[in-house]
């Protein structure tokens, strides 16, 4: 089954929106707040180190933190896993990328007027989307559909996600559950490498995985045999090529990376 | 029994070779084509059951042939096979009409299997693939 990721700065009301979806289709609502708390439980991290990746830093002039972190590689995976147990309705703005790569989650946008029955946007949610993702969270361009609480209400804006979801463009395929699968697949590598290099860029296909990081330059093949054998020791892992030259990665993975 | 036709349209020679055999041993008749033009000509003369279409070809796309396929026969199984899968493509491929589309490389077994679901949906009994 397909699912679905609603993205808002409004978050009350693009929770409400998702919960009418939910209800009518019978999926499981997950929002923020539960993927934080599932994400803990699940790498047995504290609630409140995973919420501090969305807040601003204090004493840096209120910056948020620019090297990814392992606490949102973690959410990331988590939401990943929960993506493939189908039959979602995400609500947050987390992910943008592992959606983009599946053709079977449905992304949608809810806006409102800032008066309007939201309340005021949450603007760190806009900051943090674009340190993170470096893309705008309001660009249409990035969603299948964007909805406008100003002009409709929260049923009307959750029944056109639910029509749009009937396309047939949305149901899962052969492609997009095995993308699904390596993505699972990268994002295990990723939480296990970022703390220790924060450049690490991931691709995984079929048991094959690729890893890039400029720690594994010239010079510093100890380190990239050691990130191998770790790696072969993981689970659905068949085959791993260690890069530190990003030239080479890119062209291998023609920039599919997480 | 009547066998499930099948064409096998890949630019790559190897391509429909290695996949044509597996799929002969489960029971199917199999027509391999390098040129898509040449394919669509043949589906239009012939129904087939089930098209399984590269999509990166010089005269014409995959996309085509699958629009040519269900245009002719709206039942036929078109399957996608592509070094180039992208979710865009995977969307444009299932909202034309795809049956299923899968991306290269593959194990011959992953497109055997998804052949084996489509022959199950056709109502063909099946011979169980077997591993390589």
């Amino acid at each position: 089954m397909s699912s679905i990721a609603i993205w808002s700065q409004y978050g009350n009301q693009s929770l409400a929106v998702g919960r009418h979806v939910a209800s009518q289709l019978g999926f499981r609502l997950v929002s923020m707040q539960d993927l934080v708390k599932t994400t803990a439980a699940e790498f047995q991290m504290p609630e409140a180190e995973l919420a501090a990746v969305f807040k601003k830093r204090s004493g840096l002039k209120g910056v948020f933190a620019k090297k990814p972190s392992k606490g949102l590689a973690c959410i990331e995976q988590q939401l990943c896993r929960l993506i493939a147990e189908d039959r979602l309705v995400f609500v947050g703005h987390v992910g943008l990328t592992l959606c983009q790569m599946i053709s079977h989650v449905l992304k949608a946008l809810v806006l409102d007027h800032p008066g309007g029955g939201s309340g005021p946007a949450d603007p760190g949610v806009k900051e943090w989307f674009q340190t993170a993702y470096q893309e705008d969270l309001e660009d249409p361009n990035l969603y299948d559909l964007t909805v406008n609480l100003t002009h409709m209400d929260v049923a009307e804006a959750g029944n056109i996600i639910i029509n749009t979801l009937q396309h047939h463009k949305f149901t899962p395929m052969t492609y997009s559950l095995k993308c699904m699968d390596n993505l699972e697949l990268s994002g295990r590598v990723k939480t296990l490498l970022v703390e220790k290099y924060p450049d690490v860029a991931v691709k995984a296909h079929d048991g094959a995985v690729y890893v890039f990081s400029s720690g594994f330059n010239r010079g510093r093949q100890k380190a990239a045999l050691q990130t191998k054998q770790t790696l072969l020791g993981l689970e659905g892992v068949s085959h791993v090529e260690v890069h530190g030259d990003k030239k080479l990665f890119d062209s291998i993975t023609c920039g599919q990376v997480r | 029994m009547k066998a499930v036709e099948v064409l096998l349209l890949d630019d790559e020679p190897i391509v429909g070779q290695r996949l044509k055999s597996g799929l002969v041993k489960m029971g199917c008749t199999v027509e391999t084509f390098e040129n898509p033009v040449a394919a669509m000509a043949r589906i239009a003369q012939k129904k087939f059951d089930i098209v399984i279409t590269d999509v990166m070809m010089a005269e014409a796309n995959g996309i085509q042939v699958l629009e040519a396929a269900k245009k002719l026969n709206p039942e036929v199984k078109v399957i996608i096979i592509t070094g180039y899968a992208t979710a865009e493509l995977a969307r444009e491929a299932m909202e034309k009409g795809a049956y299923d589309m899968i991306a290269k490389p593959f194990k011959p077994a992953d497109l055997r299997g998804l052949v084996v679901r489509a022959m199950q949906e056709l109502g063909v009994q099946v011979v169980a693939p077997t591993e390589e």
